[in-house]
């Protein structure tokens, strides 16, 4: 399966696909999930016709994360970590030579742009986080969402269940996604992940464990310095695995220290909001990108 | 609660502590922790300053779950998961031939008592589960509030560390608690579990990664049938490790099929909140299984 620009590259021994469309300011767009998950296999993918709009007016840089997609696994079991995404995500962009765009993270893709900007503000033009209750503080709601999914998981029909339970309407949930998605999970590297995170255990013993430390820690420096960059998180408010509240305790917790905070809620709208408000996704972004 | 009042029974050839009390309706209490905690040596005596007054007014036993307190350890490296728990603790309901009993569990110990009661109700009237990120959904924080928990482990002063850091109000500490969790961290047999769990390293191989499993297979079975008894949850609203929005959204999961669940949040408490409210939580749950 193949989309159109996806392009791969080297970054320390991990093959990573990432796509390239328009010209103008670069604008990086990082997915959700994470590698071994056993609910949908995400990936550029599920961005959909939003590549397409954007790529209109920027230069859309899309990547595949870490051991998802049609990027590598982590090479070490010590690598199964979000850090180890998030720093794989930080080199795949200075080694396409990209010193300043904005950044747009979806789910644990939003963690991941919000980290960025912490870490290396230097590079980043602003940020927004879209429907991620990775990146906002409190319990996310995922394990009761997804409790009793179709078995065998991961199979076209098991992922199609999955992505219309995040969805306010199962429309967004298209068939070249589905495709794209089931595919993806057939892979052996997809395999080899699962059983790295699930049987041999790293999920509960590495990875979950070092996610919440890690974004307490970065609460902690937003809390003393701020995410000094124009900021906006975009929910969509019938996202059943992000509460009001936890998204609301995220939006504290930037706007205490950064002036320049935006929070823009979709009606009628799930997790992917982009696919279900894409016109409006696109309109919103473009004008928040505008005035940063 | 008299230390040298403890009853010994072999439970399927490990021999197991509890203590027994009191005339009624029988309450049985199972404390948290975990056989080979490096941190505190949890038993029995948690509930000592419960454990009189509740025997007032009903039938109340205290066991030492196995590997804990002075109940045997597992006897293979296999058996030290979180399954073999739940198997000894149902099979000292049988043994013990207790009747129809309420179950209390604290921390890991609440997540026992939800798995007995989805696994046999015949015995089970109601399940109290009480601060408890074992079940709780999401990731819980002991990695963060114990990762500069005082050295040497299980000395007095750490252990002493541990339970106040776990604490709103130090002053439920007690010396005669730590007393005990003393003598329990001497046991030789306690040091064996410490050296299997630590430096064999069965923690990260095997209890952690099936108890993940198996708490996917708990959320699955709570979503789909519930308990099919009774729930109480009880929360200090300042537990560090289990948080308060966890037991939010396992109130929303255990409620789900079994409406006949209800949570009570207690002010100033850490995790232990039966030992930072003892007369208030005794009573609580007093009124709770007479009005059942």
């Amino acid at each position: 399966m193949t989309i159109a620009g996806e392009l791969f590259l080297d970054v320390e021994g991990v093959r990573t696909r990432y796509l390239e469309r328009g010209v103008g300011d670069v604008v990086v767009l990082v997915h959700g999930g994470n590698f071994g998950a056993t609910t949908s296999a995400d990936a550029i993918e599920d961005w959909g016709g939003t590549i397409d709009d954007l790529s209109q007016w920027c230069r859309v840089v899309a990547i595949d994360k870490l051991g998802q997609g049609y990027t590598d696994n982590p090479r070490r079991d010590e690598d199964y970590t979000m850090d180890a995404v998030v720093q794989h995500a930080y080199k795949t962009l200075r080694i396409l030579g990209i010193d300043s765009a904005h950044l747009i993270g979806h789910s644990r893709g939003g963690y991941l742009t919000c980290r960025l900007t912490v870490e290396h503000p230097e590079l980043v033009k602003s940020c927004v986080i879209v429907s991620s209750n990775t990146c906002a503080p409190g319990t996310g709601t995922n394990e009761m969402v997804f409790a009793n999914k179709p078995v065998p998981s991961l199979s076209r029909e098991s992922q199609r269940w999955v992505l219309e339970r995040y969805s306010y309407s199962a429309d967004c949930v298209t068939g070249d996604w589905l495709d794209a998605l089931t595919h993806i999970a057939q892979q052996q590297k997809y395999a080899e992940a699962i059983d790295k995170m699930m049987n041999e255990g790293l999920l509960w013993t590495q990875f979950l464990p070092g996610l919440q430390a890690d974004k307490e820690d970065m609460f902690r420096m937003l809390g003393v310095r701020g995410i000094q960059r124009p900021v906006m998180q975009v929910w969509g408010c019938n996202d059943p695995t992000v509460s009001h509240t936890q998204a609301f305790g995220l939006y504290r917790i930037l706007a205490a220290k950064e002036r320049r905070s935006r929070w823009h809620i979709f009606n009628e709208a799930g997790h992917f909001c982009f696919r279900e408000q894409r016109k409006r996704f696109n309109e919103v972004i473009r004008s928040f990108i505008t005035d940063a | 609660m008299d230390f040298s009042k403890a009853k010994f029974i072999e439970v399927d050839g490990i021999r197991t502590r509890y203590f027994d009390a009191g005339e009624g309706e029988t309450i049985v209490l199972f404390h948290g922790g975990n056989f080979g905690s490096p941190h505190g040596a949890d038993c029995a005596a948690d509930w000592n300053l419960n454990f009189d007054g509740l025997s007032g007014q009903c039938r109340v036993i205290a066991v030492d779950k196995i590997g804990q307190g002075y109940t045997d350890n597992p006897r293979t490296d296999g058996e030290y998961s979180m399954e073999s728990v739940v198997r000894h603790a149902l099979r000292f309901l049988e043994v013990l031939d207790l009747g129809d009993c309420h179950i209390v569990g604290h921390s890991r110990g609440a997540y026992l008592t939800c798995r007995m009661t989805l696994e046999d109700p015949s015995r089970i009237k109601s399940n109290i589960m009480v601060d408890t990120a074992t079940l709780g959904p999401g990731q819980g924080r002991n990695h963060i509030v114990f990762a500069d928990t005082p050295q040497p482990f299980l000395s007095r002063e750490s252990q002493r560390w541990v339970m106040e850091h776990y604490s709103y109000n130090p002053k439920c500490v007690t010396e005669d608690w730590l007393d005990e969790l003393m003598r329990v961290a001497a046991l030789p047999k306690y040091q064996e579990s410490v050296e299997k769990m630590e430096q064999q390293g069965l923690e990260q191989r095997v209890f952690l990664p099936s108890h993940g499993r198996q708490k996917a297979e708990t959320f699955d079975w709570l979503m789909e049938r519930g308990t099919g008894r009774p729930n109480l949850l009880i929360w200090g609203f300042n537990d560090p490790t289990a948080t308060v929005d966890q037991g939010f959204v396992l109130f929303d999961i255990v409620s789900h099929k079994e409406p006949r669940t209800e949570m009570h949040v207690f002010n100033e408490s850490g995790h232990f909140t039966y030992r930072e409210h003892p007369e208030a939580f005794n009573r609580l749950v007093l009124d709770y299984v007479k009005n059942l």
